[in-house]
């Protein structure tokens, strides 16, 4: 097959499944769900296997692009092909696979719901693929518009304003970014990032140019939640339906980060503003784990747990960004961003999908209303084991992916002020792991052991299982992934990465001792009083747009000055 | 002419500058919404407006045709208003659930009742 039409696979044959889904609807209703599932699976299953034919070159260091149609350059849509877009592909399509296969026994029940997934399953292909500015644009409303409609499938009003809010918000920012496209092709005539590269100076960025650079970069940043963009992130996640709450943290806020890379690291002045993001991303490890801490919400807590851990990946990333691809330590700091990413897409989804089940089981949102549940509800336990391995892995514990994505940061970020941020918000990860934890916990005492129906099909199950054993085999598979990744993305020094060495082994175990530590803190009242405060601070569309103005005026004036 | 131009430009500032106050400031969802419109409108009329200065002709590529306008402007602003419209639509179904819900449009009252609920 042509290597252009098999770069275009993963966005067409999602595209089709999503329109014979709804094509699906107009058969008797006792065939609408059969079909759907019948078509999304074999959508899903194909495009994976696209994915894998679209490997072999690519490791081989080799990248295809074009023009769509094979337009001329000046009128035509670029596209490019090369590892790390693959690799960004490949994780948000296994995401969305897990997630279809988890709403298979959990909902939500809307048949809707696979042709909006396999649409924006289709979206996330095509924002990786893409070099052109505009189509950069298209690619990511169609990602919002499914997300907000996704997130608007829970029955509750609560996720009603938390779709609508998120909508607000991003379809503004997203109107900034138009305002940005309008002021680069005013200035260079093109919308093709390697164009724009050519025109723009390498030096510090006239007014217009910076400007528009930073609403678009800005506006990227919003989706992706970056500190301090993330105010639309806690409601959309904690108010979703379940499914949809592991998709959003899993893939959707690190599609668009990994797709801005083309932009940055093509058009030379932004790469230096990769440093600025790098520090908002180790801020956000700490302040967003903090914040989690304080929440009594379960999915509160893991949204938060979401704004910190994308920190981490971003402090990896915009180191990367910032040194360039060129320079030798570029693969192995994005293959780092990228493997963290991975593992913490892979937990989180599971801790979103696994504790669904227990607030659905137990009816309630709220940690103190969840404890005992292991307890009281027999048919928890199933659940409970696979849900530990995913509590392990946030927790950073040895022999988990948790720990040994720690020591893949550290080890790139060493000698980086950086590092030592990180290694404080590592031990956040213990005490939320603690109190996601407390549920789980035995009361003592003569309790009655209720037996419910059994917790969800099959499916459910399967997805919680795939995403453990996962975190788990990355956790081991971490030191040769980041060598193979780097490959993908390109030739360079690759750091070693050593998880089971007695001094890495020494940190994790002062950093559990910090978090168990930190846990035991919070049940202390004063400290208690001080979570509440920060957990009912007020919130308004103000201050959201505020973080977005002050966002974008800040990345204008890294790129004017020299 | 300058006039003219300078007038435009004016009247698309606060065509932007009134979207943007109605999204950020005022309480009512629908006036949000409209807000939202407003904001589009104006980028896509700031499009069309500084796309039609460029050249004279209708954009055809053939021979012999030349000073067109510059076609791109304007393709880009049929996808941005397709995509406006599919955003207003889902955000008034968002409106009209959420006043069902809550038998108001005032977002402050909005979240009240439903942080009282949850």
């Amino acid at each position: 097959m042509r290597p252009d039409l098999l770069a275009f696979l993963p966005v067409a044959l999602p595209l089709a499944g999503a329109a014979l889904c709804l094509l699906a609807k107009a058969l008797p209703d006792r065939a609408v769900r059969p079909v759907q599932h019948v078509t999304a699976f074999l959508a899903l299953g194909l495009t994976l296997a696209a994915l894998s034919l679209q490997l072999p070159p690519l490791i081989e260091g080799q990248a295809i692009g074009g023009t769509v149609g094979n337009w001329a350059t000046e009128v035509g849509i670029t596209w490019k092909l090369d590892g790390l877009s693959w690799a960004a592909t490949a994780l948000g399509l296994v995401l969305m696979t897990l997630a279809w296969l988890y709403s298979l026994g959990q909902g939500p029940e809307n048949t809707t719901f696979s042709v909006v997934l396999l649409i924006q399953t289709s979206g996330i292909a095509a924002v990786l693929l893409t070099q052109d500015l505009f189509n950069f644009f298209v690619c990511l409303e169609i990602l919002g518009l499914t997300s907000y409609i996704m997130i608007a499938m829970d029955k509750k009003d609560a996720a009603k304003l938390a779709s609508l809010t998120y909508l607000l918000l991003s379809s503004t920012a997203m109107i900034f970014f138009l305002l940005g496209i309008y002021g680069l092709y005013r200035l260079t005539g093109s919308l093709a990032i390697p164009t724009i590269a050519q025109v723009l100076p390498r030096g510090p960025l006239p007014p217009t140019a910076a400007i528009s650079l930073a609403l678009i970069v800005a506006s990227v940043a919003l989706r992706a939640a970056l500190l301090p963009l993330y105010g639309w992130l806690p409601e959309a996640h904690a108010q979703a339906p379940h499914a949809v709450s592991a998709i959003l943290s899993g893939v959707l806020i690190k599609t668009p980060l990994f797709a801005l890379t083309r932009l940055m690291t093509e058009i030379p002045p932004l790469s230096q503003v990769g440093w600025l993001l790098s520090w908002a991303g180790a801020l956000a490890a700490v302040v967003g784990s903090a914040i989690a801490l304080s929440q009594t919400h379960v999915k509160r807590l893991l949204a938060y747990s979401t704004i910190a851990q994308i920190g981490f990946v971003v402090s990896a990333w915009g180191n990367a960004v910032a040194v360039g691809p060129g320079h030798p330590a570029y693969p192995g700091l994005m293959a780092a961003a990228l493997v963290y990413a991975a593992l913490h897409a892979l937990y989180k989804s599971q801790l979103f999908m696994g504790y669904g089940l227990v607030i659905d089981r137990l009816g309630s949102y709220d940690f103190d209303r969840l404890t005992n549940g292991l307890s009281a509800e027999a048919r928890l336990r199933s659940v409970f084991v696979p849900l530990l391995l995913g509590l392990a892995t946030l927790a950073n514990l040895p022999g988990v992916g948790g720990h040994a994505s720690k020591v893949l940061l550290g080890t790139v970020l060493h000698g980086d002020v950086k590092e030592a941020l990180i290694t404080a918000a590592g031990v956040f990860g213990t005490a939320l792991a603690l109190r996601l934890s407390q549920p789980f916990w035995p009361v003592p005492g003569d309790r009655p052991l209720t037996v419910g129906p059994p917790l969800g099909r099959w499916a459910a199950l399967l997805a919680l299982w795939a995403q453990g054993l996962g975190c788990v085999a990355l956790g081991w598979a971490v030191p040769a992934l980041l060598q193979e990744v780097s490959r993908l993305i390109g030739p360079g020094t690759v750091p070693l990465v050593e998880p089971t060495s007695p001094p890495e082994l020494l940190k994790a175990g002062l950093s559990l001792l910090g978090g168990i530590g930190l846990f035991g803190l919070t049940r202390w009242r004063p400290v208690q009083a001080g979570l509440t405060l920060i957990r009912e601070r007020p919130r308004g569309y103000q201050g959201l747009f505020a973080a977005f103005m002050v966002g974008s005026l800040v990345l204008a004036l890294g790129l004017m000055l020299p | 002419m300058d006039v003219l131009i300078a007038a435009e430009r004016v009247t698309l500032l606060l065509t932007f500058l009134i979207g943007f106050w109605l999204i950020v400031f005022d309480p009512n969802l629908v006036k949000k919404v409209f807000g939202l419109s407003l904001l589009n409108s104006a980028v896509v009329l700031l499009f069309v407006l500084e796309g039609s200065r460029i050249g004279d002709n209708t954009p055809i590529l053939e021979q012999g045709i030349q000073n067109v306008v510059d076609p791109l402007p304007q393709a880009l602003m049929l996808t941005a208003i397709v995509i406006g419209v599919c955003v207003t639509a889902f955000s008034l179904a968002l409106v009209k659930h959420l006043y069902r819900a809550v038998g108001s449009f005032d977002i402050r009252l909005i979240r009240r009742k439903i942080h009282d609920e949850t």
